[in-house]
């Protein structure tokens, strides 16, 4: 498709980005034939729209980033151990509501943050926590196993928060709703908070889009160059954070996203960053809005989590791509 | 004053790790091709590496009068090139698009492509002979045609003095007496050459100086026939020199 017609690819990802929009207005619970409840309806949907779709975009763009910076088509956002961060953040958030926060937090303060915020500064804490280890001129294999060792450690304490939060079932009803990630009940507050990340994030992504291009040579042929490597790794890593920690904030954890979105698109735009942010961008956007429209048309019992579908789609796609790259001898 | 590049008590080594580089005095003047030969182990790689900053050294490392320690790196980039033996590119980018990286200095984070950028890249394909190539994927094409790709993304940067790690090493011997064309041609314009070649015998027949590393010090630095001299050669690789014997070749323009 990439190469015969290249401009197919951008009409599909339009296609799905718009009729993405158009099917979550369309469907879910409550019916849009009820003219007094019509208008709230659709403002509900159309907030858990925007929410995917900064969610979804923000975790790709991430992607294509940590990618790019690895020089390793199959890195997730994840090995930063930033998304463990705010994952941990948010259960410490939730933990903390009963007890410390609500009496903490002053009345002003809009309620629907505290979580979000959580997020995010559980995000910022492990990335302060990866950089203050790797240090200034850490090699790229420092920066992995920190992560790593970074998402273990946050994952361990959070499942024991988890296992000591069943004492109290409205607590751990919510950390494993948060856990399992979801875009539901999710307002324009959230959005407005997410957006400005995102957006920025995405200027900032293109910015870097040709020290990416140019660091695909190495990092050594990339500096002789003219990259500035030290500070493209940095900067890289500080917004990969800043764009899954946002998502983490808006949509909890929704796995694979980042992984093999930029992927998928890769084949089909080519490696160069420009257009490959571009259309992770939208392709982010749009896998994600359809994923929430798939939990609510999947017949079941109660609510199927955001994380969930896009780990059953996630999955298998990327068991695909591996099992191709192994075939063609691309995997180390 | 050009002096081209100049070394004064250089060392270098890896972090963590012992110098493998001592206090190496050298110049690579304009308008001359200088070859830095030595064993396996000698030093010239990461000598090479050291003049980029890409490890860590202690001395002075000067461009024109200028210390290149100073220079931001994309001023660096834009005034020195540099040509690994091999790439680590493994992506699928076509050969103009490897090119293309060597303009990286010369735009901004948000700009496009200007018509001097096409025209240095087209320029650096052409001096190298690899026009035909340019749409097929790098790491579709063979280790020869890969330097030649290298050396072209170097000139497309438009810097007047080039380093080059061991260029020669994948190439036929019709592309080696390409390779030095271009590389005369290069110094025919005032550029400063500095290259780590293997061959002693490739050196003498194309190179004006000779700078000779063993164990990471400087043994002889001279006129390439001055260096390349039985005792000198005899005393670094233990073995003898012997003129008159073997093949030469040149190449025969009609076949450019």
């Amino acid at each position: 498709m990439s190469a015969s017609r290249p401009w197919l690819v951008w009409v599909c990802l339009a296609v799905a980005f718009f009729s993405a929009i158009v099917v979550s207005l369309l469907v879910g619970e409550g019916s849009l034939g009820d003219a007094s409840l019509r208008d709230s309806f659709l403002e509900l949907r159309f907030w858990r729209l925007v929410n995917s779709m900064l969610a979804g975009a923000a975790l790709a763009l991430g992607g294509v980033l940590v990618q790019g910076l690895f020089r390793n088509p199959l890195a997730s956002p994840s090995i930063l151990g930033t998304t463990a961060g705010a994952s941990l953040g948010g259960v410490l958030t939730l933990l903390l509501w009963n007890s410390v926060l609500v009496s903490a937090v002053p009345a002003w303060f809009p309620y629907e943050l505290i979580l979000p915020i959580g997020c995010l500064l559980g995000a910022w804490a492990a990335l302060l926590i990866l950089l203050m280890v790797t240090g200034r001129r850490a090699g790229l294999v420092s920066v992995l196993l920190t992560g790593f060792i970074l998402s273990s450690f946050f994952v361990a304490i959070g499942g024991f928060l988890l296992s000591i939060s069943q004492n109290n079932w409205e607590v751990g009803r919510a950390v494993v709703a948060f856990t399992l990630g979801g875009v539901e009940a999710k307002g324009a507050i959230h959005a407005a908070l997410a957006a400005p990340l995102v957006l920025v994030g995405a200027v900032v992504a293109f910015g870097w889009s040709r020290h990416l291009d140019v660091l695909l040579a190495g990092e050594e042929e990339a500096a002789s160059l003219g990259v500035d490597v030290p500070m493209v790794r940095r900067w890289v890593i500080v917004w990969t954070a800043t764009l899954t920690a946002a998502a983490v904030a808006i949509g909890g954890n929704v796995s694979f996203v980042g992984l093999v979105v930029p992927h998928v698109l890769r084949s089909f735009v080519g490696v160069g960053h420009r257009a490959l942010v571009l259309a992770s961008l939208v392709g982010g956007a749009a896998f994600v809005a359809w994923a929430d429209i798939l939990t609510r048309v999947i017949p079941a019992t109660g609510h199927i989590p955001l994380g969930v579908v896009t780990g059953l789609v996630g999955a298998p796609v990327f068991l695909f791509l591996l099992a191709k790259a192994a075939r063609e001898g691309r995997l180390a | 004053m050009n002096n081209g590049l100049l070394l004064r008590a250089l060392s270098a080594g890896y972090p963590r790790g012992e110098n493998v580089v001592f206090d190496v005095a050298l110049q690579a003047p304009r308008g001359s091709v200088t070859a830095l030969l030595g064993p396996n182990g000698s030093g010239k790689s990461t000598l090479l590496k050291a003049v980029l900053g890409l490890v860590s050294s202690r001395g002075e490392v000067f461009l024109d009068e200028d210390p290149l320690g100073e220079l931001t790196a994309v001023e660096r980039a834009t005034r020195l090139a540099y040509v690994p033996q091999k790439s680590l590119l493994r992506a699928r980018l076509t050969v103009r698009q490897v090119v293309d990286q060597g303009r990286f200095a010369h735009r901004g984070a948000y700009g496009g492509r200007s018509s001097s950028d096409v025209e240095a890249v087209e320029q650096a394909m052409d001096d190298v002979g690899i026009s035909s190539l340019s749409q097929r994927f790098f790491t579709e094409i063979s280790g020869g045609e890969q330097q030649r790709v290298l050396l072209a993304r170097a000139l497309a940067t438009g810097a007047n003095a080039l380093l080059l790690d061991e260029p020669t090493s994948a190439l036929d011997v019709r592309q080696v007496l390409g390779l030095h064309q271009v590389l005369r041609r290069l110094a025919d314009r005032g550029c400063s050459i500095l290259v780590v070649l293997h061959g002693l015998d490739e050196a003498l027949a194309h190179a004006d100086r000779a700078v000779l590393l063993n164990a990471g010090r400087v043994v002889a630095e001279g006129s390439a026939k001055d260096v390349i001299s039985g005792e000198t050669i005899r005393s670094v690789y233990g073995v003898d020199i012997r003129h008159g014997e073997g093949l030469g070749f040149h190449l025969l323009e009609t076949e450019q």
